[in-house]
C-alpha cells in the first residue's frame, strides 16, 4: 500500500516536471532579467564576503592558512547555496499562497524548485571558483570527482530542512524572522572561515552535531587541499541528510492539505 | 461509475487559522490548555453527497458563502474534506484562477508555457496548442511582449485562453466567464459548448440562473453548507426561486400588513426588452424595464407603489416608494412601467418585489415578485457599481499655510 502510494506520488511529480523546470527556469532568469549586471550580482555577495573576511581574518587576525581567500571561497559558495535556499524556502509556501489556494499541483514542487534554483546559481558560480583555483595554483586532483556526491548530500539535507521549515512557517509566520539570527549562528559554528581542525576537542560535539560541518570541510578538502574528503564523516552527513529528508517530508506531507486554508 | 463521487462530505474551518499565529500565541494557548480550541470553527459544508456522471454538465448554485468554492476546492484536490470522501476519476482542470504563475517581466509566450505547465500540460502539448491559444486570445501581435505591457483585458484573455485549452476530462468553471467583452464571452461559451459535445464532464458554478439553465442538465443548490436541492436543473431552479421569494418576504418590514381585498390588484409582473419581449436575464449596467398590470377602483392620489430590488442573499439593493398620482392620472387601469436607465447591479440572482397600498398607511393591497438574473457586471464587493472617478483639484505644493 505504501509502495503504491509512493509510486502514485512519483508519477504525479513526473507529470508535473514541466511545471518544475518552468518554475526553476523562471526563478533563475527572473533574478537576472532587468538588471545590467545580471549574473554578477549573485557572485557579488560571496565575493564581498570573501574580501571582508580575508581582511579581518588573514590580515588583522593573521589566521595561519596560506591562500586564505581561496580557502574561504571554497566554503562560502556551498554555504551561500545552503543559506539562501533555507531562507527562501521558509517563506515559499506563504509567498505562493495564491497559487496554492487556486490551482491543484503537487505542493512538493515549491521547496524543490527553491533548492534547485539555488543549486543552479551555485553551479553557475563554479567556473569562477575554478578560475580562482587556477590563479592560485590550487591542486586539481581526481578527488574532485567527489564533488557530485557532496552536492547530492547537500541537496538532500537542504531539501529536508526546507520541507520542515516551509511547513512550520505556514502555521507560524515568525519562523521566517527566526531564520536570520539562526543561520548567522549556524554559519559561525560551521568551519567556513576557519578549518575544522581549529575546533578544540571539547567543542567537537558542535562539529558532529552539525550536518553542514563535515560537508563544508569536505568541499575544502577536495577543492582547496586536493585531498580525499573524510569519508566516515561524509557518511554521517549523508545519513543525516536522509533522516532530515524523511522527517522533513513527513512533516510536510501530513500538513500540506491545510496549506490552502492557512496561507 | 460516477466521475465525481461526493459522499457525506463535511468541511470544517477553524477561524483562528484564518490568520497566522505566532509561536508565542501558540505556546500561551498550549499552556492554558486546549479549551479555547473549537470555540471558533464553522462548518463550510455539512453532510453533502451527490454524484456527477461522466459526460454530464452539472450546475452548482448558491449565494456567496454557501460553500460552493469550498466544494470546488475539494473536487480539484486543493483541499481535503474533514469528514467523508471525494472521489474523482480523470484529469480535472479548474478555471478558478486565471494567470496562475504569470510573471510580469516575461513575454506572453514564456508565460503561456509556464502557466500551461502549472495547469498540468507538458511542453509538447503546449507546442501543439500554442497557435490556437494565441489566436483565441487575439494576441498574435503581442505574444512576445512582456505581459506587464498588456492591458488587463489582454492579460485576462491570454490567461483564459490557456485555461480553456487545457484538455481535461473534467472541467470546473467558477464564474470566470465574465471576462472581456461580449464577443469574447461568446467565444468562451462556444468553447464550453464544444467541451459539452465532446462528452466531457463539466461542473459549472454561476449566479446566472439563465446560464445554468442553458448549460446544465442537473444542478445542486447549496445553502450555508447544506445541500438544499439536487436534481433536474429546472426543478432545482424553481425551488431556488421560490425559496428566495420566501426569504424576501421574511425580510419585509414587520409593520407591513397585506390585506388583499381586491381594491387594488397587481398582475403579470415581468421584465421586457426594448422590443417588448419578456426576459429574465438582464444586462448589468444596461437599461432595465419592468412591467406590470395595475387595476384599482380607488383614485390614484390614494395609492402608493413600492418597488424593492433584493439580492438572492436577502440584501436590499433598491427600495423606493412612489405616489401613483405622480405618473398616473384618471382611472387606475392598465400597464405601468418601471424604467431603470442603467441597472448597475453585479452578476447574480435578484428579485423585484412590487407592492401597491394606501398612501398614508402600512397596509398593502397586493404584491408580486419577479425573479431575474443579472449578468455582465463583473462581481465586486458591495451592492452596486457607482461610476466614481478621481481627479486632482490643485497641486499640493500650492496649498501654503495649510496645517
Amino acid at each position: 500500500m505504501i509502495v503504491t502510494k509512493i509510486g502514485n506520488k512519483s508519477s504525479e511529480l513526473l507529470r508535473y516536471r514541466e511545471m518544475f523546470t518552468g518554475l526553476v527556469n523562471r526563478e533563475v532568469r527572473a533574478r537576472y532579467r532587468g538588471s545590467a549586471l545580471g549574473f554578477v550580482w549573485s557572485l557579488l555577495n560571496p565575493l564581498l564576503m570573501m574580501a571582508v573576511y580575508s581582511l579581518v581574518f588573514s590580515v588583522y587576525m593573521r589566521i595561519n592558512i596560506p591562500n586564505y581567500s581561496l580557502f574561504l571561497f571554497c566554503g562560502l559558495l556551498p554555504w551561500q547555496w545552503f543559506t539562501t535556499a533555507i531562507t527562501n524556502a521558509t517563506g515559499t509556501v506563504v509567498a505562493n499562497g495564491n497559487l496554492i489556494k487556486k490551482v491543484y499541483f503537487p505542493l512538493e514542487i515549491l521547496p524543490l524548485v527553491n533548492v534547485t534554483t539555488n543549486l543552479v546559481n551555485f553551479l553557475l558560480s563554479m567556473p569562477v571558483l575554478f578560475g580562482f583555483m587556477l590563479l592560485d595554483h590550487a591542486p586539481f586532483t581526481p578527488n574532485l570527482c567527489f564533488l557530485p556526491l557532496l552536492i547530492a548530500i547537500q541537496f538532500l539535507l537542504t531539501l529536508g530542512i526546507s520541507l520542515a521549515l516551509c511547513t512550520l512557517n505556514a502555521f507560524f509566520r515568525d519562523v521566517e524572522q527566526l531564520m536570520g539570527p539562526l543561520l548567522m549562528m549556524w554559519f559561525y559554528v560551521t568551519p567556513v572561515i576557519y578549518r575544522a581542525s581549529a575546533i578544540p576537542a571539547r567543542f567537537k560535539v558542535l562539529f558532529f552535531a552539525n550536518p553542514m560541518a563535515p560537508l563544508i570541510a569536505s568541499y575544502q578538502s577536495i577543492l582547496f587541499d586536493g585531498q580525499r574528503p573524510p569519508l566516515h564523516l561524509l557518511a554521517v552527513s549523508g545519513a543525516t541528510g536522509v533522516v532530515l529528508f524523511v522527517v522533513g517530508y513527513a512533516v510536510f506531507y501530513r500538513q500540506k492539505f491545510k496549506f490552502a486554508e492557512v496561507v | 461509475m460516477a466521475t465525481i463521487e461526493i459522499r457525506n462530505v463535511w468541511k470544517e474551518f477553524r477561524l483562528h487559522h484564518a490568520r497566522a499565529r505566532t509561536l508565542k500565541e501558540e505556546m500561551v494557548r498550549r499552556l492554558l490548555g486546549r479549551s479555547i480550541e473549537g470555540s471558533s470553527s464553522f462548518w463550510a459544508l455539512q453532510d453533502v453527497s451527490f454524484d456527477i456522471e461522466r459526460g454530464e454538465t452539472f450546475g452548482i448554485i448558491g449565494s456567496n458563502g454557501s460553500g460552493k468554492s469550498t466544494l470546488l476546492k475539494l473536487m480539484t484536490g486543493i483541499s481535503k474534506p474533514t469528514r467523508g470522501s471525494v472521489g474523482v476519476r480523470g484529469r480535472v482542470s479548474a478555471l478558478l484562477e486565471l494567470g496562475a504563475g504569470f510573471h510580469p517581466d516575461f513575454s506572453g509566450r514564456e508565460n503561456t508555457y509556464l502557466n500551461g505547465a502549472i495547469l498540468g500540460l507538458n511542453r509538447r502539448e503546449i507546442d501543439r496548442l500554442f497557435d490556437a491559444i494565441v489566436s483565441f486570445a487575439e494576441l498574435e501581435a503581442f505574444i512576445d511582449n512582456p505581459v506587464k505591457t498588456y492591458s488587463s483585458g489582454m492579460y485576462m484573455r491570454l490567461a483564459f485562453a490557456i485555461a480553456i485549452h487545457v484538455d481535461p476530462d473534467i472541467l470546473v468553471v467558477d464564474e470566470v466567464l465574465a471576462v472581456g467583452d461580449g464577443a469574447f464571452q461568446q467565444k468562451c461559451y462556444d468553447q464550453i459548448h464544444r467541451f459539452k459535445h465532446q462528452g466531457k464532464t463539466i461542473v459549472f458554478v454561476s449566479h446566472s440562473l439563465g446560464t445554468v439553465q442553458e448549460l446544465c442538465q442537473r444542478s445542486a443548490w447549496l445553502d450555508k453548507g447544506h445541500l438544499r436541492a439536487l436534481g433536474e436543473t429546472r426543478t432545482v431552479l424553481d425551488f431556488y426561486s421560490q425559496q428566495i421569494a420566501e426569504k424576501i418576504e421574511q425580510a419585509k418590514e414587520q409593520a407591513a400588513v397585506l390585506v388583499p381585498d381586491g381594491r387594488a390588484v397587481l398582475r403579470n409582473l415581468r421584465s421586457v426588452d426594448e422590443a417588448g419581449v419578456p426576459r429574465d436575464m438582464l444586462g448589468g449596467g444596461m437599461m432595465a424595464r419592468f412591467v406590470a398590470d395595475l387595476e384599482s377602483g380607488l383614485p390614484p392620489d390614494q395609492l402608493t407603489l413600492s418597488a424593492r430590488l433584493v439580492r438572492a442573499d436577502g440584501v436590499c439593493c433598491y427600495d423606493q416608494r412612489v405616489a401613483v398620482s405622480e405618473f398616473l392620472e384618471g382611472r387606475v387601469h392598465g400597464e405601468i412601467v418601471l424604467e431603470i436607465p442603467e441597472l448597475r447591479l453585479y452578476t447574480g440572482t435578484y428579485s423585484l418585489h412590487l407592492a401597491v397600498g394606501f398612501m398614508d398607511s402600512d397596509q398593502w393591497l397586493d404584491e408580486k415578485f419577479f425573479n431575474f438574473a443579472v449578468e455582465g457586471l463583473e462581481r465586486g464587493a458591495g451592492v452596486t457599481r457607482l461610476e466614481g472617478s478621481w481627479r486632482q483639484v490643485a497641486p499640493v505644493t500650492e496649498r501654503v499655510g495649510v496645517g
